[in-house]
């Protein structure tokens, strides 16, 4: 059963939309990459899935629930999402900013967390490996690890969906990779539904069951990594020479960008041959 | 020290110093009175004092501590609101509009008084609550009203009110003595009819901030988390204003522009016991009770029988302090 269904969704930040025309469908156990060239709308996208822009237009359905008939309270009851930015003012410590994540649970508004919201924030530092720093304040921390705390606040958040806006940002290679495997875990133990957006490309290729190409805010093409990913399309979208290589240890698609000299060595060869 | 500690040692502090600063409140005026004579009024066996103590000094020092505490408690919420540790009771205009009453109260010359408040009080509760609203208005107009042009038309429109003020004063400067008053704060007028004004509004302010302590802990982090962390953000923002806005205007009604205690209260606070608002609510309003308790008997024995403004003893005596703690070595964690 699809937990997300958008239909002829237009969004955007005024009256003129930024996506439109866009549909789109997320099942339970699903990790869907939303990628394209800056600009494209993939932000706008997972930000008016939560109906945090201020133009929408079109149907958004959680869990078959109209998004513009819910709550704050029970959106986040479905919904969790990772944000690209986040730049705390006050110095929260990790355990505080992950424990917010259950304030919406809680019985009265005057209540302390209860002995199942407890464990469910202490297991969700746990699984991102972030309890060792619960006592820190957030501006003390790395980007990586505060994308992981983000990410921990969310899993607290214990909801079916998550939605992450380019987690990969500001992160070294390292903990790009780690990043995304965490989501894979997630993924597969917890049967998390997962909508990323995603910039970078070879880092969503092995962990995307689908990808999304957004293309001036309308749907380019989508598929299996396997099966979708051309040179043609990838040159359609993002006016780019690439060589498709297939990846040693995954043996799915990798794009090796062509660079300007090797494209002519190529050019070059390729008439060579034919003579 | 864990912050569960530090919590319980810090509400110690408040309580013992609040007691201390009280009784010197009762003690400490231009006549002279040793405990004794404070304890015998109190037991009721002296009358000759109970009328200074219990008339004049104690609803002084009441007013002076529900001032504070909703000068504090108004400050620690639009801190958070505006995610701006800068940010001050006054910053929308309250002042301003406050001033501007009060002047000209004194400008048209005709005298009500409604609940205990003078003209000067009920025209600058009035000005004060209605320039707020014209900034909320204004700001609401653009389709995305955002904290920054909510902020920007606050601090525009509290300039037009100081102008206009400065204006009046310059049309009647024999008002300029009383208009200082306002300007600068004081308690010299207090009585209980301002006490018993005041402690309602503030309760009530205090219960219903404290109901949405966890929305602000939410709003603090940006709309956006807010949001997706289950806090409907346009209702909870337009409550928290209100808040702020009445505990501002009533406080400045009753005892004129105290600047500096919102600022620093609620900050100092911060940083002792972290930015949670659960917490941050209610000592920042302990804390803002305490420091103007203390503010105005420096305001009161200085230049003794002469009185300061309240408003100079805040922030000659905060400002050192609050740079203090802002310089202060932190420990590593």
């Amino acid at each position: 059963m699809n937990l997300l269904t958008v239909e002829n969704l237009e969004a955007g930040y005024d009256s003129r939309p930024v996506v439109s025309n866009l549909n789109l469908t997320l099942e339970g156990g699903e990790f869907l990459s939303v990628c394209g060239p800056n600009g494209s709308g993939k932000s706008t996208l997972v930000k008016a899935i939560q109906g945090l822009v201020p133009f929408i237009k079109g149907k958004i359905l959680i869990d078959g629930q109209n998004l513009f008939q819910m709550k704050a309270a029970q959106i986040a009851t479905k919904l969790a999402y990772v944000p690209q930015v986040f730049e705390p003012v006050f110095d929260f410590t990790v355990e505080e900013t992950v424990a917010m994540a259950r304030y919406h649970r809680q019985a009265n508004r005057f209540s302390h967390l209860s002995d199942l919201d407890k464990q469910a924030v202490e297991e969700a530092m746990g699984i991102v490996l972030v309890y060792k720093l619960k006592h820190k304040k957030l501006n003390e921390l790395s980007g990586g690890e505060r994308q992981r705390v983000l990410i921990a606040r969310a899993l607290a958040q214990d909801t079916p969906i998550l939605l992450l806006d380019e987690p990969s940002s500001h992160l070294d290679l390292n903990f790009q990779l780690q990043i995304y495997q965490l989501l894979k875990r997630l993924q597969e133990e917890k049967g998390k539904a997962i909508l990323v957006a995603e910039h970078n490309l070879n880092l969503v290729i092995p962990y995307s069951s689908r990808l999304i190409f957004l293309k001036d805010g309308r749907v380019e093409a989508e598929g299996k990594p396997a099966s979708l990913l051309t040179e043609e399309l990838i040159k359609r979208i993002f006016q780019v020479d690439v060589e498709l290589r297939e990846n040693r240890s995954t043996r799915l698609p990798e794009i090796s960008l062509i660079h300007t000299d090797t494209k002519k060595e190529l050019q070059e060869k390729e008439s060579l041959s034919k003579r | 020290m864990n912050i569960k500690s530090k919590r319980k040692i810090f509400l110690l502090v408040l309580i013992i110093f609040t007691l201390f600063g009280c009784l010197l409140s009762l003690k400490l005026g231009p006549v002279k009175t040793s405990y004794s004579e404070l304890f015998r009024a109190i037991s009721g066996k002296d009358s000759q004092f109970s009328q200074i103590f219990f008339h004049l000094r104690l609803p002084r020092a009441c007013l002076a501590y529900l001032v504070g505490a909703s000068l504090a408690l108004s400050g620690a919420i639009l801190q958070g609101y505006f995610r701006n540790p800068l940010a001050d009771p006054f910053i929308l205009g309250a002042s301003s509009g406050a001033s501007l009453g009060a002047v000209l109260s004194l400008n048209l010359g005709f005298s009500i008084s409604l609940f205990g408040l003078s003209t000067q009080s009920l025209l600058a509760f009035l000005t004060s609550l209605i320039l707020v609203s014209v900034v909320y208005l204004i700001s609401e107009r653009r389709r995305f009203q955002t904290t920054e042009s909510l902020l920007l038309t606050g601090i525009a429109a509290g300039a037009l009110a100081s102008a206009l003020t400065s204006f009046l004063l310059f049309r009647r400067a024999d008002a300029y003595e009383q208009a200082v008053f306002w300007l600068l704060g004081s308690f010299s007028l207090a009585d209980w009819k301002q006490v018993w004004l005041l402690l309602p509004c503030f309760i009530l302010a205090a219960l219903v901030a404290q109901y949405l302590a966890k929305d602000m802990n939410l709003l603090s982090l940006g709309d956006e988390t807010a949001r997706t962390l289950g806090c409907s953000t346009k209702t909870v923002r337009k409550v928290f204003l209100l808040l702020a806005t009445l505990l501002a205007s009533f406080s400045v009604s009753v005892a004129g522009i105290i600047g500096f205690a919102g600022l620093i209260v609620p900050h100092a606070v911060r940083l002792i016991i972290g930015p949670d608002h659960r917490y941050l609510f209610i000592y920042a309003s302990l804390a803002g009770g305490l420091f103007l308790i203390f503010s105005d008997l420096i305001s009161r024995i200085v230049f003794s029988p002469a009185e300061l403004p309240v408003g100079v003893v805040t922030a000659a005596f905060g400002a050192p302090f609050f740079i203090y703690l802002l310089n202060r070595p932190k420990r590593s964690a």
